[in-house]
């Protein structure tokens, strides 16, 4: 198991430079010019040359990205060009915002689409199937951002039982984000536990548990559930994923504080060491959590475990 | 057995979590809330569900809601306007603008000008910075270099030449060459005053920034809030509101319900379509006057068609102007016409295009062009700018039938493709706190490749604007602007469109409230009723 995870972890160098390179090169072709716009319309010629210079724009691309590469190895993620401040502060100071909303909505996603999609596959074409199905079908296509602003219209404004932005009231500002978000990922997790339960309790094993007389319930949990996960796993796992870069519109909804709208904001500052910084967080989060969605599968099912070598 | 166990954890879990979550809404409704420590002064009302806040005695916080948060509040690191409003706080100039755009001194006592190029300063005696430490006129000296050699904010420090120290407390200017825009360079946040010794010693201001202003910055949640105290040694004396919370909210409506919920006093930036609605509210106040934000059509002067004088003109007659602040401003401003900002003293509309389609036809038939040859795209880098674009785009349909097409653009695509001339027409704006800045940026050839975008080249506009400012008499510099004025807008070099209004919605029970036509507000004048 141990080299198992140190051999997935030494295969997330090669993609990291694979992911710095390329988007480093896309920020450098991509036109703009970061001191233009730091300074603004009003600024003169001889300002922006000197800015230029400061922040070793005019150096040549494999210049560039040589130095960045050069600091990062030793753990510095640069200097952003528009606050002056070291990337890694940025980054740490709203990274814990990204992951607690991800973490959180994730809960609340589960929470919400396990239920539904079992009983959906359960209860396979009957009213309640249809009103599950429909509900998941209403969190993907309501727009995260409509479904923020319904939300503090109803539980801030009106009730004013929640905070309407911000992260500066603990759990009560994390409830809404949390639910809108959750929310909208429910859709994808509740759908896909419906089809592989479908699939799981129509095996031959789930027959041979249902003729040795087994109480349906237990039939459910302790015998179809847990083959059943594994692809929905998998979905949870894609879904925290996107969710630490994704939840720009939320966080903006809500003024959350996370990286996702300060990486959005550093791409139209053409901030390049920001928004690698974000990246390369992004990336190594993402390959993190699909190492750990690897390790589960193992817990549920043995057989995939006996496999890690 | 095992799998039971985990079962009753894995329910138990659940339950606990949705307990404290239920918990948090129902027992916590102002924990850690700035209206929750209100409250426990002895109010019973609470923000929460009173629409507009409250406006409860004894309240001493001010939360301000903005869209965009500063990326630096180091006076000489930034140019941003959100950057300016948190200067203002903690930091004061040797002049400020006061609601009228009129300078007055701020940390000067008195000043003489023995010559149009020297310039004496008296300094305030016993105003302290927020370490303790007097400041005097070391420090001025100090930061008006500083100013000079940080590219953010050095075009304002062009015009303070030669700086001396005569004594603690009497700073000398000598200029080169007369500086009618002198004073007001010295009200930029570039020109703050800080310690000299902190700026010797390479001190992080972004950390801790150190000024004279009355509050001073306590806590910076980064992409969240900034918080501020007042300052008890204020030379101005301590302010009324002892703590300020700026807070960032991106959304537009997010700000418009906090602000309706309680949760905020005061809203920056206010969604054009929510200023009725705050207005209906009771218990909000809506500031909706004038500034100096002249919005345009910029053109690019050496391209074909809009090298021809008359073509300009066609297209500077044939748009309607109100439409535009109607459909894209939702009323928030008024028809500018002046190629420059007509609230400056000098400034006229004579000799300007206004919308006639009469004229405009007439102007078109003159220029010698024929519609189907004279398309243009115009580059809208907002959704503002977007709206803004198809009232153009349909008036230049019906009364020339030209055909416009509209291209989007990121804001850094925007800047870059405008400011190098590789565009045709776009969407801008200038803002500015004198005619002679907006004349210098937008027309001066100097300013070509960076803020001039219509690329106006003119030897007698640059001679005008240089005699501007070389002219520090108020009359005769007034003359001189208005003789400038009318020379711009006969040549007509871009399609003035409208001048932006400012716009702030707060709490009612907030006194003092006030805000310049330039954007300045000064917090320490506020206070609670």
């Amino acid at each position: 198991m141990i080299k198992f995870i140190i051999k997935r972890l030494v295969a997330l160098i090669p993609v990291l430079l694979g992911v710095t390179l390329l988007v480093f090169f896309i920020l450098d072709l991509a036109p703009g010019d970061p001191a233009k716009t730091i300074l603004g319309e009003q600024a003169r010629p001889e300002d922006i040359a000197a800015l230029r210079e400061e922040m070793g724009l005019n150096d040549p691309f494999i210049v560039r990205y040589g130095r960045y590469m050069f600091d990062l190895v030793q753990g510095d993620l640069g200097t952003s060009y528009k606050t002056r401040d070291p990337v890694g502060e940025e980054v740490w100071a709203r990274l814990p915002n990204t992951i607690t909303l991800a973490l959180t909505s994730t809960v609340v996603a589960i929470v919400l689409a396990l239920p539904l999609g079992i009983i959906a596959a359960i209860k396979q074409n009957t009213l309640f199937d249809g009103i599950s199905m429909f509900i998941s079908l209403l969190g993907i296509s309501m727009p995260v951002f409509w479904m923020g602003l319904l939300l503090i219209l109803f539980f801030s404004v009106k009730l004013g039982w929640f905070p309407v932005a911000g992260a500066d009231q603990g759990i009560r500002s994390l409830v809404l984000p949390s639910v809108a978000l959750g929310f909208m990922h429910m859709a994808a997790i509740a759908r896909t536990t419906r089809s592989s339960m479908l699939e799981t309790i129509r095996q031959d094993y789930i027959r041979t548990v249902r003729a040795k007389g087994l109480p349906e319930r237990d039939i459910i949990t302790d015998h179809a559930l847990r083959n059943a996960l594994i692809p929905t796993t998998t979905v949870i796992g894609l879904q925290i994923g996107q969710m630490l870069g994704g939840s720009v519109l939320t966080e903006s909804v809500f003024a959350w504080p996370g990286i996702g709208r300060y990486m959005i904001q550093s791409i139209q500052g053409r901030d390049i060491p920001s928004v690698m910084g974000c990246i390369i967080v992004f990336a190594i989060g993402f390959a993190l959590i699909n190492l750990l969605v690897d390790l589960i599968y193992g817990f549920i099912d043995p057989r995939i475990k006996a496999q890690y070598k | 057995m095992k799998k039971r166990t985990l079962r009753v954890f894995a329910t138990a879990m659940v339950l606990s979590l949705a307990a404290s979550l239920f918990m948090g809404c129902s027992s916590g409704n102002n924990q850690g809330s700035p209206e929750s420590t209100q409250a426990a002064g002895g109010s019973t009302e609470t923000a929460a569900g009173g629409s507009g806040g409250s406006a409860a005695s004894g309240k001493d916080t001010l939360i301000i809601v903005t869209a965009n948060e500063t990326p630096s509040v180091t006076t000489n690191m930034h140019n941003a306007v959100a950057g300016d409003y948190l200067n203002k706080m903690t930091h004061n100039c040797l002049f400020y603008m006061d609601e009228n755009m009129a300078v007055q001194p701020d940390l000067v006592e008195s000043y003489e000008n023995p010559s149009d190029t020297e310039w004496v300063f008296k300094l305030k005696q016993g105003v302290k910075f927020h370490n303790g430490e007097e400041m005097k006129a070391a420090d001025v000296k100090a930061s008006l270099e500083l100013c000079k050699e940080s590219p953010d904010v050095s075009l304002y420090g062009t015009s303070t030449g030669t700086i001396e120290v005569i004594d603690d407390y009497t700073v000398k200017i000598t200029t080169d060459g007369p500086q009618s825009g002198l004073l007001i360079d010295l009200c930029h946040h570039g020109n703050a005053i800080i310690p000299a010794d902190l700026i010797e010693s390479g001190h992080d201001f972004n950390k801790e920034p150190i000024g004279t202003g009355p509050y001073k910055l306590t806590a910076w949640n980064k992409g969240e809030s900034l918080e501020f105290e007042a300052f008890s040694d204020y030379f101005k004396g301590e302010p009324p509101i002892k703590k300020v919370i700026w807070k960032i909210i991106p959304e537009g409506s997010s700000r418009t319900m906090a602000l309706e919920a309680g949760e905020a006093d005061l809203i920056v930036e206010v969604e054009n379509n929510d200023i009725s609605r705050l207005a209906d509210n009771s218990k909000v106040t809506v500031f909706n006057e004038g500034s100096t934000s002249h919005n345009f059509m910029m053109i690019n002067n050496e391209k074909a068609p809009f090298d021809n004088i008359n073509f300009r003109r066609a297209i500077a007659s044939a748009i309607d102007k109100n439409a535009i602040i109607q459909v894209a401003l939702n009323g928030a401003g008024t028809v500018a016409d002046s190629m420059v900002p007509d609230c400056f003293p000098g400034t006229t509309n004579e000799g300007a295009p206004t919308f006639d389609v009469e004229k405009a036809k007439a102007y078109f038939a003159e220029s010698g062009l024929n519609a189907a040859d004279c398309g243009f795209a115009i580059i809208c880098s907002d959704d503002t700018k977007l709206r803004v674009g198809q009232v153009i785009q349909s008036c230049l349909k019906e009364n020339l039938g030209i055909d416009v097409t509209l291209e989007s653009m990121d804001l850094a695509t925007y800047l870059d493709v405008t400011a190098t001339g590789d565009y045709q027409a776009a969407l801008g704006g200038y803002t500015s706190n004198s005619l002679l800045s907006y004349a210098q940026g937008v027309y001066h050839s100097a300013s070509i490749n960076a803020s001039n975008k219509t690329r106006t080249n003119e030897p007698e506009i640059d001679a005008l604007i240089e005699k501007i400012q070389a002219t520090v008499d108020q009359a005769e510099n007034e003359k001189i602007v208005t003789e400038f004025n009318l020379k711009i807008n006969d040549l007509c070099p871009q399609v003035p469109l409208y001048m932006r209004n400012n716009v702030r919605a707060y709490n009612s029970g907030l006194a003092g409230f006030n805000l310049n036509a330039g954007g300045n507000t000064y917090y320490d004048w506020m206070s609670w009723n």
